[in-house]
């Protein structure tokens, strides 16, 4: 019974996990990649080199990195095998879907490509460089935009609470991360490192609505609208805005931006006007010969947008009453009537647009964690991690096995909490054969062998050449 | 070996199981397509906030309403006629004139050798004729006129004539012609001689009006030995003459009006009826624009109303004396000056006439007739008129808003298609139409509507009162005016049970009734321009569909 209180409060507290990077590969000591997520790793090469400018070795595999992450619901909240003389059918589930949703579903993907990565061992220094494209794109939707959707306003107004949208967001980013590093061992206890990076920007679209909201007054039934929004956009193209009347007014796609986008595509990715910089910090603390304690930050930074910079500001509140009765003597007056109605809507709500460059952030994640080696050949750990994206902090937790079989081959067994979900089985696996190492990693690979209950798909993979392995030596207290 | 086996097995049936299940959750074709969506909907409709003004030429848009000098509200209908133009009543005929000279007028003593001339000077009077053979006119100035003139010499001598109008001047300069002829004699004309701007005084003769003179001088030049017989005549036409103005004495003209109707579009609907009502103080009002330079008097040759409760009531036959009437015409002012358009008027009230008889019987419109005779007094040599004078009058039916109004009420009969409400797949479950009106007039109104089927037996009623009170009246202070707003809300609930029952429904029959406050205890009020209404109309909506999406789509 108390296993079930520990496991029920264990599951509780991290109930509302947000999207994960990489919780086995962190433990992953022997992958150079280990270092992008705690730079006070100590690798034990004197030198590796990897990525897809690397012939041959550089694709099999391509080294990328993918993450699919969705905080609330999973394919079989909405469609789901049926009971009884539905066994063998698929139900839609609108209910359980209602339930499961949480007050903003983020739906978050990204796509990591390594260009090149460099390493090598100097005095007690592990100095690393590296390049890699990263795109980071996703969705995010309020509870409320459901709620109103499936059950009508009626029920809030009952309750006499505004409908918030507020939530709702749009983000795409890609970027070109160019990275230099370096960890060191300070003493016998403790390690350090960190990564300074700068960072291109290439394109990017966000939305950042403090306010969008409708309240229906439970008295009379009229309706408030109240925005605050604005959406960012830094693209090799920009938009045409014609806000001046109602009837024309629209937003496209400037059709001389496009035609010298399609005349030189290259252009965009040679793009060097939206500078950026971030920073991973780690520091790892041998506590005792059997524990290590550890901690790090990862993409600490922003990038200054200011490429086809257009910023779209609407900001507004209206009372909607319905339509307003008038004499009209004749159709024409009442199509004026109408037609002045819209045009006050319009203008209250029309955008703005300011074209001047603008800031985002990259979405800033932290790590603690500890690993017991109970054996040299088995180690426990334990990572937290935490996140904080679009007003939501999402964390999860990870226990792990690990162990290096071999000289060649190590293996990682996790299990965590993470999105709302206990389901994240994760496991990595490294293999060196002469001077070329594969891995490949997951945090989640029953995801991947049931998709259905998905609300995490995790893979990172590649392959790096290394030279000079040394052995690190585990604690003479340990068991062997 | 075996054992390995066993477990080889028993991974593979996993796998298998495991991957028949993922690809059964993916296979839509095993979709049963059912859905299950209710939601409820509310949303504001419509609002305003209108005058009563705003309300009642939302009824009636013909009437005009107006603030009266009591400071509450009349609604006038009206109509204005003009009498006929000026120019049809005192205009000025074509003219002529003729003469000869004959050669015995003439003295030819000494006229037998080159450079004698003999000469023969005579004047005559051009009598006008006039529009009234009353009319004595004393001067004019022409707008327009055009003089031919034709003349014939059959002297052997030659000679000139000279035809001068001393009376008909243009800055000072009389109107005057020659004409010159050869030897022999001949045909000498002057044609088109334009009279625009003369003035013209018609005094200057021994008649002292309607005349002018015209100085005839005939010389002639020795021309060789040749007979002295012969003659010159002349003839002289005056056509296409308008005045300016012209002054005299008129004498006595009768000018018509057009005849007209005003119609009284409150009682006109044929949709509403009314079982009792009352206007305090209803008016008929008539003004006089007057810019006739003439003593005029002004009457109704007819003064009609109808009701189709009493027929036409002839408003003259108990006009108390009013001088409305041909036995007793009404003096209207006149022009003292020229350009002068001099303003009159007489009203009609319940104390001087059965107006508040009229008005009471419902009439649906008044009809008149109207004349004005001009110089009831005589011979007045003050008369004037100018090209554009005219008479207008403007005839108004005044009822200010004082009074009350009970059980105006209507029935009517609607044909409906609810046929959408038999699908088996209708998404309304409940429909409720809330109306909140603060309402600040002082009227009160109920409503039904009864749904029928084919046959006009009744499915269902809309109320399930007799007739449900929609507004509430304001109450009225002493004085009829009101004290403030009052408020109703009037909810309107139809659930699943209640549409069913409307699925066969054909006619809708709807009926409405108004009051103004205690019109029954006989309260009047009064009407002012600030009075308002304020309504909120909006809905609720309950909406559920259950069944397969393939069947629901087919259905809509």
């Amino acid at each position: 019974m108390k296993r079930y209180i520990l496991l029920f409060i264990f599951a509780g507290v991290f109930a509302s996990a947000g999207a994960q990077q990489a919780l086995t590969m962190y433990n992953m000591d022997r992958v150079m990649q280990t270092q992008f997520i705690n730079p006070s790793v100590d690798v034990p090469y004197k030198f590796h080199i990897g990525g897809l400018l690397v012939p041959i070795v550089g694709q099999l595999p391509p080294p990328i990195y993918f993450n699919y992450g969705n905080n609330s619901f999973y394919y079989n909240h909405i469609l789901h095998m049926g009971k009884g003389d539905k066994a063998d059918n698929l139900v839609l589930d609108i209910p359980l879907f209602m339930d499961k949703l949480k007050k903003t579903t983020h739906m978050r993907f990204d796509t990591q490509i390594e260009l090149l990565n460099l390493g090598f061992k100097l005095e007690n220094m592990f100095l690393t460089v590296a390049i890699t494209e990263k795109f980071k794109y996703g969705m995010s939707l309020p509870y409320d935009i459901f709620e109103f959707t499936l059950n009508g306003n009626m029920p809030y107004m009952q309750e006499n609470k505004p409908h918030d949208f507020s939530g709702f967001g749009v983000d795409f980013t890609h970027y070109r991360e160019f990275a230099v590093g370096g960890s060191m061992q300070a003493n016998d206890k403790l390690s350090f490192g960190g990564r300074a990076k700068i960072l291109f920007g290439m394109a990017n679209v966000n939305t950042n609505f403090k306010e969008l909201s409708l309240y229906t007054d439970p008295e009379d039934y009229s309706m408030t609208f109240t925005t605050d929004m604005k959406m960012h956009s830094s693209l090799p193209v920009y938009f045409d805005m014609n806000m001046l009347e109602v009837d024309s007014a629209g937003i496209s796609l400037n059709e001389a931006s496009m035609t010298a986008f399609e005349d030189n595509p290259a252009s965009y990715f040679l793009n060097l006007k939206n500078i950026g910089l971030g920073f991973d910090f780690g520091a790892s603390y041998k506590l005792t010969p059997e524990i290590d304690l550890y901690a790090s930050i990862t993409d600490f930074g922003f990038i200054s947008w200011n490429t086809n910079p257009q910023n779209f500001l609407s900001k507004g509140e209206y009372d909607f009453h319905g339509l307003e009765v008038e004499l009209w003597e004749n159709d024409e007056e009442m199509d004026e009537s109408l037609k002045d109605f819209a045009d006050t809507l319009f203008n209250i709500f029309k955008p703005s647009l300011v074209e001047t460059g603008y800031m985002t952030w990259l979405p800033t994640s932290f790590y603690i964690g500890g690993k017991y080696k109970f054996h040299e050949l088995l180690h426990f750990t334990a990572l937290y991690r935490g996140e904080f994206y679009r007003k939501s902090y999402m964390h999860s937790l990870t226990i792990g096995v690990n162990s290096n079989l071999t000289e060649c081959i190590s293996a990682h067994l996790t299990y965590s909490l993470a999105h709302h979900t206990a389901n994240h089985i994760g496991f990595g696996l490294s293999a060196r054969l002469g001077p070329v190492q594969w891995y490949l990693v997951t945090d989640s690979f029953t995801n991947m062998i049931w998709p259905q209950k998905a609300t995490n798909i995790n893979l990172r993979m590649g392959c790096n050449i290394v030279f000079g392995y040394k052995k690190i030596k585990s604690s003479a207290s340990m068991r062997t | 070996m075996k054992t390995k086996f066993k477990y080889l097995l028993i991974a593979l049936i996993l796998m298998v199981s495991v991957f028949s299940c993922v690809k059964d959750n993916f296979n839509f074709d095993k979709w049963d397509k059912e859905i299950n969506y209710e939601a409820s909907f509310a949303a504001p409709v419509a609002w305003g906030d209108l005058s009563f003004t705003d309300a009642l030429q939302m009824y009636d848009s013909t009437g005009l309403l107006i603030d009266n000098d009591d400071g509450y509200v009349s609604l006038q209908y009206l109509a204005r006629v003009s009498s006929n133009k000026v120019n049809d009543i005192i205009f000025i005929n074509d003219q002529n004139i003729s003469g000869t000279v004959e050669s015995p007028d003439i003295s030819f003593v000494g006229f037998d050798s080159p450079g004698d001339t003999v000469s023969y000077i005579y004047t005559d009077y051009l009598t006008f004729s006039m529009f009234n053979a009353e009319a004595e006119i004393d001067s004019l100035i022409f707008k327009t006129g055009i003089m031919d003139i034709a003349t014939n010499s059959t002297f052997f001598h030659s000679a000139r004539l000279y035809v001068k109008f001393p009376s008909v001047t243009k800055n000072g300069v009389p109107f005057s012609t020659s004409f010159t002829y050869t030897p022999g004699g001949g045909n000498v004309v002057s044609l088109n001689n334009d009279f625009t701007g003369y003035n013209v005084d018609m005094t200057q003769t021994p008649a002292n009006f309607n005349e002018i003179p015209v100085e005839i001088r005939l010389t002639l030049f020795w021309s060789g030995e040749v007979p002295n017989s012969g003659t010159v005549s002349f003839d002289v036409n005056m056509k296409t003459m308008q005045y300016k103005i012209m002054h005299g004495y008129f004498g006595e003209n009768t000018l018509f009006f057009e005849s007209d109707t005003i119609d009284i579009s409150l009682f006109k609907s044929e949709e509403w009826d009314i079982e009792s009502y009352l206007f305090m103080d209803p008016k008929f009002k008539i003004y006089y624009w007057n810019s006739y330079g003439v003593p005029s008097q002004f009457y109704f040759d007819h003064l009609v109303a109808h009701s189709d409760l009493q027929g036409d009531m002839n408003i003259l036959d108990d006009a108390n004396n009013l001088p409305i009437g041909p036995a007793n015409p009404y003096d209207v002012n006149y022009a003292i000056v020229v350009g002068q358009r001099m303003l009159d008027s007489l009203k009609i009230n319940r104390t001087n006439s059965n107006i508040d008889d009229v008005v009471n019987a419902r009439p649906k419109w008044i009809q008149f007739k109207a004349r004005a005779t001009t110089n009831p007094a005589g011979l007045d040599h003050h008369n004037f008129v100018i090209d554009d004078s005219q008479i207008e009058v403007e005839v108004i039916m005044e009822l200010p808003m004082w009074g009350y109004l009970y059980n105006w009420h209507s029935r009517d009969t609607a044909k409906v298609d609810l046929t959408d409400l038999q699908s088996d797949y209708n998404p309304l479950k409940r429909l409720m139409v809330r109306i909140d009106i603060q309402n600040g007039f002082p009227i009160e109104a109920f409503g039904q509507v009864y749904f029928t089927d084919e046959n006009y037996v009744v499915l269902d009623s809309l109320f399930y009162t007799y007739e449900e009170r929609l507004l509430s009246a304001a109450q009225v202070d002493a004085d009829g005016r009101v004290l403030d707003f009052s408020r109703k809300v009037t909810k309107i609930e139809y659930v699943d049970a209640r549409l069913k029952k409307l699925e066969t429904c054909k006619y809708a029959i709807y009926t409405g009734q108004v009051n103004t406050t205690n019109a029954s205890a006989g309260t009047v009020m009064k009407i002012y321009r600030d009075y308002r209404i304020k309504f909120d109309i909006g809905f609720e909506v309950d909406l559920g569909v259950e069944g397969n999406i393939d069947s629901i789509s087919n259905e809509f």
